[in-house]
């Protein structure tokens, strides 16, 4: 069984890399949960040709004796899908919305009924509340993926999403599983980049599980809104992304 | 703070009570600020709407509110559910809120806030606003979060009041008193007619009250009078509204015993200074102990033959509570350490069980044990009353 929640900065790639490995493990024969907890519900859209999802906070609030048949969508490749979503920016209380889905799943007993073996997290950027470290806390994800690229906000983000996974420590929360390393900028910054990368990883002690290399395979993928690995399975970020997928489940899979 | 506990409760093991130091493990707490909003505007024909839980209607009904099996009032609880916080269903509200006016075709509606909505940021005065202009009525906007005490509602509450619906008007003829801060949380009804009475026998005309036996009309008439007298700290917000409002002085206490004629004296200097008279206790290791709202402690303390120590946990002056007293502050290992050298405590029944081996003699407070003690409230006012019940036994203890 695969835990793991994805968690970095805003716009630095998570909802990306969450939905390649997602195709990559339902590939490899799993059965995955993929759970977009952001309130813009923008994680799973690559899985359905752009399309949303309903986010199954907006279900609750019209019934909530929701069965789980209706809380869930089914992927092409087989992978279930929700969104938490949200309230309308500005108003209510997003943080306890992940909260109330993360509930409604473990009370629904998603994972054993549907029979999953993955369940993949995509956490928003900024964790600035309780419920944003839901997703970490006991008895959801395992493990934390923080994907991070070299640029001084990100490894900002980094350092602080690992400060709190290492205060939680004691809560028997979430183990900090490493860093999956976005690679950024033009071909001078990129070394830089990488090296400052490696030693905020070095400092964490904690390994780099991936490098995700800058490409235009997948700016292109996402212009076609579907994964990379739907739209060029062939290519050299494609096995990266399948790498990734099998270090993931092989490390932490147990 | 280790040693008193021990003598004290002598129930758990000393580790125990470091562990609660500071937090309240025997006392319960005082009627909270929603409570107190509602009490305040309770006779004034609006409607009162607390954005909570549906639920936390009870306590105030069954426990903080002696009207509300008597005389009807618009009171309403949102029914804010878990998943209308998350996802910021103001507009349930605003509908609920238009929906409950048509019903009851109130003078105006006040809208006050609980835990829930003021850790999400709900944006009450925007939809107070939006209900004004929907409504056409005025529609209060109470900034509760159920987090302080009745004495911050009531004044918020009654400052958002008076705002709304005084003016500047010409002062009666004859010299007049108004009372402020009457609440059932702090004052029973027949203290309060012994206190109309007593204004009366001063000589003065009696103004309006804020806020027992009363009408909205009577509120705008406050201005009116020459001069107010303030029972409790949960008023001092309605008062000083008025001195900004129309240079109307106030007089802080209740006329107990001895400090009666002070009080009276304050009164006619007032009305003809327009000077006002603040209320001011020192504590000092004493034998005496007062627990309460600070207002009716430092009034108590000032009838008294002996020295006493004052003891509140609810909001007041920093002016008021000096010395060794303690004020605004929700600590029992004050009080014990207070009660460890006094001899006598005076204040609501609860607060026995933090001394059992000291007398106490019993003033039921309703913000702050409900019911429980309702059939045993009197009358502090009444001079027979407070011989019998207070200065005899202090006698006793002197002669002791």
């Amino acid at each position: 069984m695969l835990s793991l929640a994805f968690y970095g900065k805003g716009g630095i790639g998570k909802s990306t890399t969450c939905t390649n490995v997602a195709v990559a493990l339902a590939r490899m024969g799993h059965t995955v949960l993929h759970i977009g907890c952001d309130p813009k519900a923008d994680s799973v859209r690559a899985h359905f040709h752009g399309e949303a999802i309903v986010p199954l906070l907006r279900l609750l609030h019209t019934n909530p004796n929701l069965p789980l048949e209706e809380a869930i969508r089914t992927s092409e490749e087989g992978i279930v899908c929700v969104e938490t979503g949200g309230p309308t920016p500005g108003l209510g209380c997003a943080g306890r919305g992940i909260g109330m889905v993360l509930e409604y799943l473990a009370r629904t007993q998603a994972v054993q009924k549907l029979g999953i073996d993955c369940v993949l997290y995509d956490v928003l950027g900024d964790v600035v509340c309780g419920g944003f470290s839901m997703p970490m806390r006991k008895g959801f994800a395992r493990h934390v993926a923080i994907v991070s690229s070299g640029e001084a906000m990100a490894l900002y983000a980094m350092e602080n999403i690992a400060k709190a996974i290492s205060n939680f420590k004691s809560r028997g929360y979430a183990s900090l599983a490493g860093i999956i390393a976005i690679e950024r900028g033009d071909a001078t910054i990129r070394p830089l980049a990488q090296q400052a990368l490696e030693a905020a990883a070095a400092k964490l002690e904690t390994p780099i599980l991936a490098t995700i290399p800058q490409s235009p395979l997948v700016f292109a993928a996402e212009g076609q809104h579907s994964p990379l690995l739907t739209c060029y399975p062939e290519s050299p970020e494609a096995a990266v992304y399948r790498d990734l997928a099998k270090t993931l489940f092989e490390r932490f899979g147990n | 703070m280790k040693e008193t506990s021990k003598q004290t409760t002598g129930k758990y093991p000393e580790n125990i009570m470091d562990a609660y130091a500071d937090c309240a493990t025997y006392l319960p707490s005082y009627a909270s600020d929603t409570s107190g909003v509602c009490s305040a505007l309770y006779e004034l024909g609006g409607l009162t709407v607390v954005h909570d839980a549906s639920g936390c209607n009870s306590t105030y009904s069954t426990f903080d509110e002696p009207r509300w099996f008597k005389q009807e009032s618009a009171i309403v609880i949102s029914g804010l559910t878990e998943m209308d916080a998350i996802m910021g269903d103001d507009q349930k509200l605003i509908d609920n809120c238009i929906e409950a006016a048509h019903i009851y075709s109130p003078n105006f509606l006040a809208l006050c806030s609980s835990p829930m909505p003021f850790v999400i940021g709900t944006d009450l005065p925007a939809i107070g606003a939006e209900l004004e202009e929907r409504l056409g009525i005025p529609v209060l906007v109470i900034p509760t979060n159920g987090i302080h005490s009745y004495i911050a509602g009531c004044g918020l509450a009654w400052e958002a009041l008076l705002a709304r619906f005084c003016q500047r008007l010409p002062k009666s003829p004859k010299p007049s008193i108004n009372i402020l801060g009457a609440s059932p949380l702090d004052i029973e009804n027949n203290t309060l007619s012994h206190l109309c009475a007593w204004i009366r026998s001063i000589g003065f005309q009696l103004g309006a009250c804020l806020a027992l036996h009363t009408s909205l009309e009577d509120i705008s008439s406050l201005p009116k009078a020459h001069a107010n007298l303030v029972l409790s700290s949960s008023a001092l917000p309605a008062a000083r509204f008025l001195t900004h409002l129309c240079d109307q002085p106030s007089v802080l206490g209740l006329p107990i015993g001895s400090f009666a004629p002070i009080l009276k004296e304050r009164l006619w200097e007032a009305v003809t200074t327009k000077q006002s008279f603040g209320l001011t206790h020192t504590g000092s290791e004493a034998p005496l102990v007062i627990a309460g709202e600070a207002i009716f402690c430092a009034s108590l303390a000032t009838a008294l033959p002996l020295p006493s120590v004052l003891y509140s946990p609810l909001e007041c002056p920093p002016t008021l509570l000096l010395g060794k007293d303690s004020g605004g502050v929700e600590d029992e290992s004050k009080i014990q350490s207070m009660m460890a050298t006094a001899s006598v405590l005076m204040g609501d029944p609860f607060y026995q069980v933090l001394a059992p081996e000291k007398r106490l003699l019993a003033i039921p407070h309703r913000a702050f044990s409900g019911r429980v003690f309702a059939k045993d409230m009197w009358n502090i006012l009444d001079p027979q009353a407070f011989q019998t019940r207070i200065l005899n036994p202090l006698r006793e203890e002197i002669a002791c």
